[in-house]
């Protein structure tokens, strides 16, 4: 009974598989730390960042081939390079909230910087001071980003004294 | 004796000591094998056929015995057995089997009190790394729901996320999740939906951080996410780490209905949790949408329920706050206008800024040739005017476990040449008429509809008469919008019925595959207006020579004018091209070549609702009335 099912759900399925697949093809261009890989390490676990088309497969047509990933290990972000992944992926987001002076991105990294609650306000109104040091063109480097936040957030004390930068 | 002897002999370098037979006795006396907490540990389930158990898990290494597979008992002895293996040095290929079976160990550890002279307890510094990593104190059920322009997706997405602190924040973008997934063999597009649907893939477990998950749903997807709490205690969050570790290596046959992302996720739970009984409540297919009415209907397990929107939502939010004249401005902005030099207060210019950088990103993404610099202009525009972002208000959706079930039978009466009564079954899951709540107005998605008719005059008989067999209907119907522009479309294949004059039984059945690319627009929330071009392909005893080609077009409407009420109808005209000339339209005939189709429906309950449909086209008048039930 249920290979019959089975059998007679896929006739109809395929049909489906073309139509699912325009949704998620869309280009992503920042693939951070080398995440975009598809790796099963021997341990096991996939270190990927694939798409899965109507929520099910993980998709191939989503692949990004930056090279092996030198951040992960059995499916978990090494803690030296957790800021830096975060960034690079989440690279445009981090650019919205740093210009708007706020949002949940620039949160998550003071998060990763370990500021206390209470500073979050002071970092995101630095950050945004400093927008143009941070980002000085369309394609500055994550890294070279990251570090210019940092350096511009470690300029005020009471910031340096309520995170780890 | 015999089996846990056979199973020491897979276990090359332990030896049988006293102390082992102790511990293998004392766990056969107490029935371990035979507990819940085993069998979710090892994925046993009730065999289809005939009795005992046999696990899901396709990996031979996640079994210690040979015939581990089938048989829990002989894989208790060889996990205690294997624990007195001697000490080696952790690579990444190599672990003691105390460490890579995690789980058992420390169940087993706490059922039988291991003495650890006897038993030496092996440091596992791999394991206890990533668990730090993981860093999990608590765990919330993810779920993708259903977006625009792709009705398959309202079947839903579930994965878990590993929350770093007791509450699980909805900024917690850092956190893991524990993710499950088909790996695919092959590019080819049939192959790959025959092979996920018989089990040709094998499944596997993945962790990754929720950031990465939302970047994939809600930014390229343009799905809303719904997350919702567990209660899991500590020492359930602690077996669940170490059980996700055991299983890091361990792969399933994927099937895209049963053993899918959904029904793993579930057996996770229940992993960590041993009395919850999840997967047992599902017969051969599992939908996600069903999974998380399950989950939610678990007495006391969710706790809170959170709303993620979808940047897409955002981005039509900071739309909704700017005057007309500032949307105007937004636009140009997003496509190259100067940012800077705008006659607007301060914080009204930064929401036109914010607005047109979402639509300038949204662009971006769906066309690679758009131009990169603008965004930044508007960046660094924003930047200056040094307003801290408002907050933004979004009006949450209707959650999906408050959705219709996937699966209805329905009984109906209704007429055309003769009175008949009707009896239809569709596996799944949601159409135009249905109620909307937790779904997409407009998205449309049918598998398996059957239907059987069976008329009351004595005169024809009382044959039943297959009325149709749907494999597959779709509708995507995207509503006009001067910022996103998507066209609708629409596609069905499956056994349909000509109705005709003397054509009885299944002489006048025939096998179609339709669809066409269509315009919708939406005047008022309460109307979706759409016209479709449609191209049909048939062929069956139906038509005269056997197949007919038909090119047509179709206009319709579908009216919500308060709910629960669901009002439809909708004209088309089909000229055929090739084969057989169609019924309602006759060359040299002066009669109007239409079809008129007009459906009323109304939902008594979530899961009930009444339905009335009138068909009319040359030659064929029809009537009917069906109470659907869904479950």
């Amino acid at each position: 009974m249920k290979k019959l099912k089975v059998a007679l759900l896929s006739l109809s399925a395929i049909a489906l598989a073309g139509f699912g697949a325009n949704a998620v093809a869309a280009p992503y261009g920042m693939a951070g730390c080398g995440l975009g890989s598809v790796i099963i390490g021997a341990d096991g676990f996939m270190q990927v960042f694939a798409a899965t088309t109507n929520g099910t497969f993980a998709s191939q047509t989503f692949g990004i081939t930056t090279g092996t990933s030198n951040c992960v290990r059995s499916g978990v972000v090494l803690a030296d390079k957790e800021q830096e992944a975060f960034f690079e992926t989440n690279y445009a987001e981090l650019q919205s909230d740093i210009a708007a002076g706020g949002g949940e991105y620039l949160a998550a990294l003071s998060g990763l910087f370990s500021c206390s609650e209470d500073i979050q306000s002071e970092v995101a109104s630095v950050a945004q001071e400093n927008f143009e040091m941070i980002f000085p063109k369309q394609e500055t480097s994550p890294v070279h980003a990251l570090y210019m936040l940092k350096v511009s957030l470690s300029r005020h004390d009471s910031i340096a004294a309520a995170c780890h930068l | 004796m015999l089996p846990a002897l056979l199973a020491l002999s897979t276990v090359a370098s332990s030896t049988a000591t006293p102390y082992l037979e102790n511990l293998i006795a004392e766990a056969a006396a107490r029935g371990l094998a035979d507990s819940l907490t085993w069998r979710r540990l090892v994925h046993y389930e009730p065999r289809w056929i005939g009795d005992g158990f046999e696990s899901t898990a396709d990996t031979e290494r996640f079994f210690l015995a040979d015939e581990g597979k089938t048989d829990p008992h002989a894989e208790l002895r060889a996990t205690l057995a294997a624990f007195f293996a001697p000490p080696v040095e952790e690579t990444k290929e190599v672990q003691h089997p105390q460490c890579r079976f995690r789980a058992r160990y420390r169940w087993l550890r706490a059922e039988l009190g291991f003495d650890d002279a006897q038993l030496p307890v092996m440091p596992c510094a791999r394991f206890e790394w990533w668990r730090e990593r993981l860093n999990a104190k608590s765990a919330t059920v993810v779920f993708a729901a259903a977006y625009l322009n792709n009705p398959a997706s309202m079947f839903g997405h579930t994965f878990l996320r590993l929350n770093r602190t007791d509450t699980g924040q909805a900024t917690d973008l850092v956190a893991y999740t524990v993710n499950y997934a088909a790996i695919p063999t092959t590019n080819n597009p049939l192959f790959y939906t025959v092979m996920g649907l018989a089990g040709g893939f094998y499944g596997m477990y993945s962790t990754m951080p929720y950031y990465m998950k939302v970047k994939e749903y809600s930014d390229l997807e343009k799905r809303d996410l719904w997350e919702y709490d567990l209660s899991l205690s500590e020492p359930e969050i602690k077996r669940l780490v170490e059980h996700l570790w055991e299983l890091g290596q361990v792969s399933f046959d994927y099937f895209y209905f049963d053993e899918n992302c959904s029904y793993h996720l579930l057996s996770l739970l229940e992993a960590a949790r041993p009395t919850l009984e999840l997967t047992s409540q599902f017969g051969p297919y599992v939908i996600p949408a069903d999974t998380l009415r399950v989950v939610v209907e678990e007495p006391g397990l969710v706790t809170t329920r959170r709303y993620r929107h979808s940047r897409y939502v955002e981005m039509l939010a900071m739309r909704g706050r700017l005057s007309p004249r500032e949307v105007v401005l937004a636009e140009a902005i997003a496509s190259g206008a100067d940012p800077v030099d705008v006659e607007l207060p301060k914080d009204r210019h930064a929401l036109v800024l914010d607005a047109a950088l979402a639509l300038n990103r949204y662009r971006s993404a769906e066309d690679e040739d758009a131009p990169k610099d603008i965004a930044q202009q508007i960046l660094i525009t924003r930047g200056r005017l040094r307003v801290p972002r408002a907050t933004l208000e979004i009006e949450e959706g209707d959650p999906p476990e408050l959705s219709h079930e996937s699966t209805h039978l329905a009984l109906g009466a209704g007429a055309d040449a003769s009175a008949f009564v009707s009896l239809e079954l569709r596996f799944a899951l949601h159409d135009l008429f249905g109620l909307a709540n937790g779904y997409v107005r407009g998205s449309q998605i049918e598998f398996l509809r059957t239907q059987l008719r069976v008329p009351v005059e004595p005169t024809r008989g009382f044959e039943p008469a297959i009325e149709m067999v749907r494999l597959l209907r779709i509708v995507s119907l995207t509503p006009y919008d001067a910022w996103v522009f998507r066209p609708s479309w629409r596609l069905s294949t499956g056994v349909e019925r000509l109705h005709q004059d003397g054509c009885v039984g299944s002489s006048c059945l025939y096998y179609e595959l339709a669809g066409g690319p269509g315009l919708s627009a939406e005047p008022t929330d309460k109307l979706l207006l759409y016209a479709f071009l449609d191209a049909s392909g048939g062929a069956g005893p139906a038509f005269e020579k056997n197949y007919r080609v038909a090119l047509g077009a179709s206009v319709g409407a579908l009216l919500t004018p308060f709910d629960p009420i669901r009002l439809g109808v909708e004209a088309s005209y089909r000229y055929p091209l090739l084969g057989q000339p169609y019924p309602d339209f006759a060359p040299g005939d002066d009669g109007a070549p239409f079809t008129i189709r007009g459906v009323a429906a109304v939902n008594l309950t979530t899961n009930v609702e009444l339905r009335g449909t009138y068909d009319r086209r040359r030659g064929y008048e029809a009537a009917d009335a069906q109470v659907r039930f869904f479950f």
